[in-house]
């Protein structure tokens, strides 16, 4: 048996030192070893974060909907090499930026069109135009895609396919795979979804993972009861450090409603609201050969080519490098573990998962069987400090 | 057990989307995993594809004769830097088309040799030459004259057709550039020389017996004819596929008159799996051993240098290297290739599709016969789906 006494008191220490909640669960092989929850859903009225409480993933929805996109390649559905404007007419002939010597922008057509694959890896050439965290995106191109979206933003409520419409005239920041830019591709991706199986991304998600999985607590928009088991969206005052004195705040329910809502509410693409439970079912799923408590979900090969990376070695170093990525490359949707030594990593080579916005991380290590799930919701989400803390510590507990 | 509905609803979409008729066959360590056939051999006379249909393999053929091709040289027949003049003594003097830098063009002899290595791994530099018509280089204008007289006469021996190319100035040093064509005959012509007998007597002695691929072979025997499944044109426009004639079928009657160079097989999505499973599972085939396992992993090893890579991969080979006569899975993410580093096979130019993964001990054969293929529709979507249903 594995002891998990490390990771209790990691988690309890994050806690005392001013996290407001979280929650860890690790698998192995069908068998969840450690499970536990550590402070409160809503610390004002002191209500405890249990198994119950749901989280919003924001990026971590990314897993559920690559692994979907891949089961769907896995079915004959569609080909990397397939121009996106087969799927959205819109996008056939695409421009980009480039720079004079003068500093000075032109725009020019781009040699080949944006194929699946570069909005399976990033590599479309559009990033976001939303605020991450609470750090304003600055490229030259999140500006002019603002600016794209300006109607439908001012319309109020909008759907996937009129904003991925409404992008569609927005120069690309180079040409198609070359680079490695995170971004507008995972809407793109959601489109692709919507396209080949003719119904919103979120059902198609929920009905190709969730259901399958029994999934119960999880979906890309509210129902149920899931508003009120849902924690509070937490806050970091800019300049305050956790563990201060009013140093966090949470949103109204009404500010929270742009990002969680029921099924069609929510402008453009949702984003998926779970518990560690719940992602631990998808998690084991792709960490143990896509099979989940013997229902087969999707195949171990593709699985495997899921988690290959994609990125060239320029790429890898000047587009995806930071403290944070140290280890990893990216392959359909995912980080993957290349380089144990350069992530101080104690996982295994192949382990893969990817981050939420909002304070979620997840990983799936083939090699052992192993999936760890850990749940936080407070922005910006400390990630560097939490994430890696934690991911040693799991990894280290293990048999 | 491994589901493969996906693969069903597949072909059937193929099928229900214009493709006559198709056929598949997954095997893993001597075990038939999953059997579909789906459409008409026959449109007209509505004639299901069944297991028994027969389809034209073409270019799929090198197969067997690389596989035949590597047995030999395990068994010390020969090395692969013997020059092929020492098998076919006419292809001593070989030349080739030397441009200067002011583009005046002269004929010179070449450096070295074409060795059996270059013949196999398709760096000897004439491109096929099947037909008489436009030529896009020198090379091929010559080898069309060359062939003219064979053409003209009707019948022709590969031997006469091998001692009509030789001293065709080729396009480059032999073993410089990766060129799919005139290699193949030339392993035909090295088989034939060096067995004593028809590469098709030796396909049978060393491959088709063994196995027991009772239904590949090159002419029409039994009732082959009536069970080849029909070429059909695929027309543009929702139009419906139109019967096709092509005259390499005249190939597979029988008679001397039809030996013409190195006929083409035909084969059964059944038969073609005992040899991919012979080679996906180390040589040996339900407890038979017919090669070495390790003269496979030679033959699926890479043999290109960046240049030589540039010139083999294109949309539809992405991701893989060329070893000896087969491509070879070098690079998942370039061809967002579900298989296993290694898995290697090859195609035919009227649509069938072949690939050994030893790493699984998988075998993947999937058959239609259709101008043009369409293979990079058909191909890496059944490709994808046949590695996404193994458990």
């Amino acid at each position: 048996m594995s002891d998990f006494r490390d990771l209790d008191q990691l988690l309890q220490k994050y806690v005392d030192d001013g996290l407001p909640g979280c929650g860890c669960v690790i698998a192995k092989q069908g068998k969840i070893l450690y499970e536990n929850y550590f402070g409160w859903s809503d610390k004002e009225q002191g209500k405890p974060l249990t198994r119950e409480n749901v989280f919003r993933q924001a990026s971590l929805t990314k897993i559920a909907m690559y692994t979907t996109a891949m089961m769907l390649y896995e079915q004959g559905k569609f080909l990397m090499t397939d121009p996106i404007y087969e799927y959205f007419p819109e996008w056939r002939n695409s421009t980009k930026l480039v720079p004079g010597p003068d500093g000075r922008m032109s725009i020019v057509p781009t040699k080949g069109p944006i194929t699946v694959k570069h909005i399976m890896n990033m590599t479309c050439g559009l990033p976001y135009d939303m605020i991450m965290g609470d750090v304003p995106v600055q490229h030259p191109v999140s500006g002019l895609m603002a600016e794209a979206m300006k109607p439908l933003r001012e319309k109020g409520h909008y759907t996937l396919r009129e904003q991925i419409k409404a992008m569609s005239g927005v120069p690309l920041a180079f040409e198609p795979g070359s680079r490695f830019l995170y971004g507008f591709s995972s809407e793109l991706t959601a489109g692709l979804l919507e396209a080949v199986c003719g119904k919103p991304a979120e059902t198609v998600i929920k009905e190709m993972l969730f259901e399958p999985l029994g999934m119960e607590s999880s979906a890309n928009f509210i129902f149920g009861d899931l508003s009120e088991r849902l924690v509070k969206n937490y806050y970091l005052h800019p300049g305050r450090r956790l563990g201060e004195a009013d140093a966090t705040y949470a949103l109204t329910p009404e500010q929270d409603a742009r990002f969680v809502g029921p099924l069609g509410s929510v402008s453009g693409f949702s984003r998926v609201v779970t518990n560690c439970f719940d992602y631990t079912r998808l998690m084991q799923m792709l960490a143990c050969g896509g099979i989940y408590n013997g229902t087969r979900i999707m195949g171990r090969k593709t699985i495997d080519l899921l988690r290959t990376n994609t990125l060239t070695e320029t790429m890898l170093r000047e587009d995806f490098t930071n403290d944070y990525l140290a280890g990893y490359g990216y392959g359909y949707g995912m980080r993957t573990l290349m380089d144990p030594y350069a992530g101080h990593h104690n996982g295994s080579v192949g382990a893969f998962g990817w981050t939420g916005g909002s304070g979620t991380w997840a990983e799936a290590d083939p090699c052992e069987g192993v999936s760890i799930v850990y749940m936080h919701n407070l922005q910006p989400n400390l990630e560097e400090y939490h994430h890696l803390r934690m991911r040693a510590v799991a990894y280290g507990c293990l048999q | 057990m491994s589901d493969f509905s996906t693969i069903d609803r597949l072909l059937q979409d193929f099928v229900d989307g214009g493709l006559p008729g198709c056929a598949m066959e997954i095997a893993k360590n001597g075990e038939t995993l999953y059997r579909g056939c789906f459409g008409y051999a026959d449109l007209e006379r509505k004639l299901p594809v069944t297991e028994a249909s027969v389809f034209r393999l073409a270019s799929m053929s090198k197969l067997p004769l690389v596989t035949v091709m590597m047995m030999l040289y395990e068994r010390g027949k020969f090395l692969l830097t013997d020059p092929v003049y020492t098998i076919l003594p006419e292809w001593k003097h070989t030349t080739k088309f030397l441009i200067n830098p002011n583009a005046y063009q002269e004929i010179v002899p070449t450096k070295k040799a074409v060795t059996i290595g270059d013949v196999l791994s398709m760096k000897c530099g004439l491109p096929y030459c099947n037909f008489p018509g436009h030529a896009d280089s020198e090379t091929l204008r010559v080898m069309q004259r060359r062939m003219q007289p064979l053409w003209d006469q009707g019948h022709f021996t590969l031997r006469e057709q091998l001692k009509a190319m030789a001293d065709v100035p080729q396009l480059f040093e032999p073993g410089e550039h990766w060129l799919y064509g005139f290699s193949s005959e030339i392993c035909a012509g090295i088989i034939e020389e060096v067995c004593g007998k028809s590469i098709d007597s030796v396909f049978e002695e060393l491959l088709f017996e063994p196995l027991g691929m009772d239904s590949t072979r090159s002419h029409y025997f039994g009732d082959i004819k009536e069970r080849m499944v029909k070429l059909y044109a695929l027309n543009e426009n929702n139009e419906p596929p139109s019967p096709f004639h092509t005259p390499l079928d005249d190939k597979h009657l029988p008679g001397k008159e039809h030996e013409s160079g190195w006929a083409r097989l035909f084969s059964t999505t059944g038969d073609f799996s005992r040899l991919m499973q012979m080679l996906a599972c180390g040589g040996t085939y339900k407890g038979q051993r017919i090669m070495g396992r390790k003269t496979i992993d030679m033959m699926r090893s890479n043999g290109l240098n960046a240049a030589q890579q540039a010139e083999f991969e294109d949309t539809y080979n992405a991701g893989y290297g060329y070893g000896y006569g087969v491509r070879t899975l070098i690079d998942k993410n370039r061809g967002n290739h579900n298989g296993s580093l290694g898995a290697f096979g090859w195609t035919g130019g009227f649509g069938t599709w072949c690939e050994a993964d030893p790493a699984e001990g998988i075998s993947i054969v999937y058959m239609h016969n259709t101008v043009p293929t369409r293979e990079l529709y058909y191909h890496h979507r059944i490709r994808t789906a046949a590695y996404g249903c193994l458990e």
